[in-house]
């Protein structure tokens, strides 16, 4: 069974081989360190939501370091909301053994200046790794994010899938890596990403680079970059529906596929309401 | 007070500057089926496009009044709002949006709070039944991966929950089958027996006169060329099936247009 949700502050996190735990970890930046690394024994399966939030003038820098040990389960969630004014950077790392399971799943909705960057170590053979992030800067905000996974052992897989808007003067760039080491064969990685376009001063970069020194693996890349498809808001149109709420359907739409790699319920329906709140305060 | 009806009068429009309609006259009246037939390229699906507002479409010259209500000044939501409903021949897919979320949606923004919600959830499954779809298909995102008929079903189900004073069909019969054939004619029959549905103005556009079995024409238009060419009862689309439309072509060639 599941330990009750707890919230604790940055520190050190041991969870026992075995085990199965829930963590709520809850950083206002105003006045905590976001400083966090977390051990988790052999088989053990963890699911830690780190709410990272608060307005400060000072930098922030957040640390992130998961080491999962043989067969571990961990699922890491980021719900960045920080206030305007606010700026983070943030380092995250997973570093995975034999048969360990990551996923990371990394939602930046927050109004401040805001640069995350997660790198999945994959150590031992049939490792897996799972990369979910969005971002949806609008207004001037700025968001960059960066996911790289390195294949460094034989059989090991791996899927990235990064979905973003970018409204107003909003600023994003997202760099996605791959990278499967010379003797790395047999892995699998995929990375995904998709980014729309709301009106004309908005912009985001998407730079992926797969960097593949082995022989015998399956690497696919995949992206899209527009505006809203005009024949979508048309036919959304012709059912009655205003152009405003026609483009905020299809955004929201557009997320859903990260949305729902988010590991529970009530999480999956607080992020669909910050990106609501997000498009009903964007301008094109 | 105006007349009612879906009232063209001499339409023009164009794409990519191109001439596709070159006068068109034609009114549906309340309750009454009119079945729009011709050849491919005739300009058949040209009109219903131009008719709902999609921005590709140049109207040149003409009217299309709505009961009273001039359509051509209005952006397509308003038009949709004015009560004219488009299904389309092929629908968009939007990823992530489901169909249930869709439907509500559209049903707020044509007739706002006239259900609660456990009657309208009521109302989309009575609706479900009668077009033999699996309620299953409200959790699917609108026309992703849907198959051909499961898209002209979706498309029937929302003319039956936006219950519009005027319905223009495109191409509903192609790529259905037998079976699903019959439910879109169930379907449309069932609504023509409800108060709402009752009054509702249908031009069927079709190639082929088979749907006009499931769904019987009061009005039959021949189209070609971008005019219509010839204008009688049911007994029209009868002679399309057996001459097809070479034979109407060789009576109107030399000015009957």
């Amino acid at each position: 069974m599941a330990s009750p949700s707890a919230t604790v502050p940055g520190s050190v996190i041991e969870i026992p081989p075995g085990a199965t735990e829930e963590r709520v970890l809850d950083y206002d930046v105003a006045g905590e360190i976001p400083h966090t690394v977390v051990n988790v024994g052999a088989g053990a399966r963890v699911s830690i939501l780190e709410r990272l939030h608060g307005a400060t003038t000072n930098d922030v820098t957040a640390v992130t370091e998961i080491n999962a040990a043989e067969n571990a389960h961990v699922s890491y969630t980021v719900l960045e909301t920080v206030a305007h004014g606010t700026t983070v950077t943030s380092r995250r790392t997973s570093n995975a053994a034999a048969g360990a399971h990551v996923a990371w799943n990394v939602a930046l909705l927050g109004h401040g200046t805001v640069t995350d960057e997660i790198v999945a170590e994959q150590n031992g053979g049939g490792t897996e790794c799972e990369v979910a992030g969005l971002f949806f800067p609008v207004a001037r905000e700025v968001v960059q994010l960066t996911t790289e996974v390195r294949h460094n052992v034989p059989h090991t897989t791996s899927q990235t899938v990064v979905r973003s808007i970018a409204a107003g003067r909003g600023r994003g760039r997202y760099f996605g890596n791959i990278r499967i080491a010379p003797h790395a064969h047999g892995s699998e990685a995929s990375l995904r990403d998709d980014t729309l376009l709301i009106g004309k001063d908005a912009k985001i970069d998407a730079i992926p680079a797969l960097e593949i020194a082995a022989n015998d693996v399956k690497a696919f890349h995949g992206a899209t970059v527009g505006a809203v498809d005009e024949e979508h808001i048309f036919y959304l149109m012709s059912r009655g529906i205003e152009r405003d709420a026609a483009e905020k359907l299809i955004a929201l739409g557009f997320f859903e596929p990260v949305v729902a790699r988010f590991p529970d319920e009530a999480l999956r329906a607080e992020v669909r309401a910050l990106l609501e709140e997000k498009l009903a305060g964007a301008r094109r | 007070m105006s007349k009612r009806g879906l009232v063209i009068s001499g339409l023009h429009a164009a794409v990519d500057g191109k001439e596709i309609l070159k006068g068109i006259d034609l009114t549906v009246e309340p309750g009454k089926v009119h079945a729009l037939m011709g050849p491919n390229g005739s300009g058949k699906s040209t009109l219903a496009f131009a008719m709902s507002g999609h921005p590709n479409y140049e109207v040149q010259s003409g009217t299309v009044v709505l009961d009273g209500t001039s359509l051509l000044e209005l952006s397509a939501d308003k038009r949709a709002r004015a009560g004219l409903f488009l299904s389309f021949q092929y629908p968009a897919a939007i990823p992530g949006v489901s169909v249930a979320n869709f439907i509500r949606t559209a049903r707020m923004a044509i007739k706002p709070d006239d259900l609660p919600p456990a009657k309208f959830r009521a109302l989309i499954y009575e609706k479900l039944d009668v077009l033999d779809m699996d309620p299953a298909f409200l959790s699917r995102y609108v026309n992703d991966g849907f198959s051909g008929g499961e898209k002209k079903r979706l498309e029937m189900l929302q003319l039956a929950i936006l219950g519009p004073k005027y319905a223009v069909l495109d191409e509903t019969d192609s790529g259905l089958d037998v079976d699903a054939l019959q439910s879109v004619g169930r379907s449309i029959g069932a609504m023509r027996t409800t108060d709402d549905g009752k009054d509702t103005g249908f031009l069927i556009i079709t190639h082929y006169p088979r749907i006009l079995r499931y769904v019987p024409a009061d009005v039959v238009h021949i189209m070609m060329d971008g005019r219509i060419v010839k204008t009688g009862g049911p007994d029209l689309a009868e002679r399309v099936e057996a001459e097809g439309y070479d034979g109407i072509r060789e009576e109107v060639v030399g000015g009957v247009a």
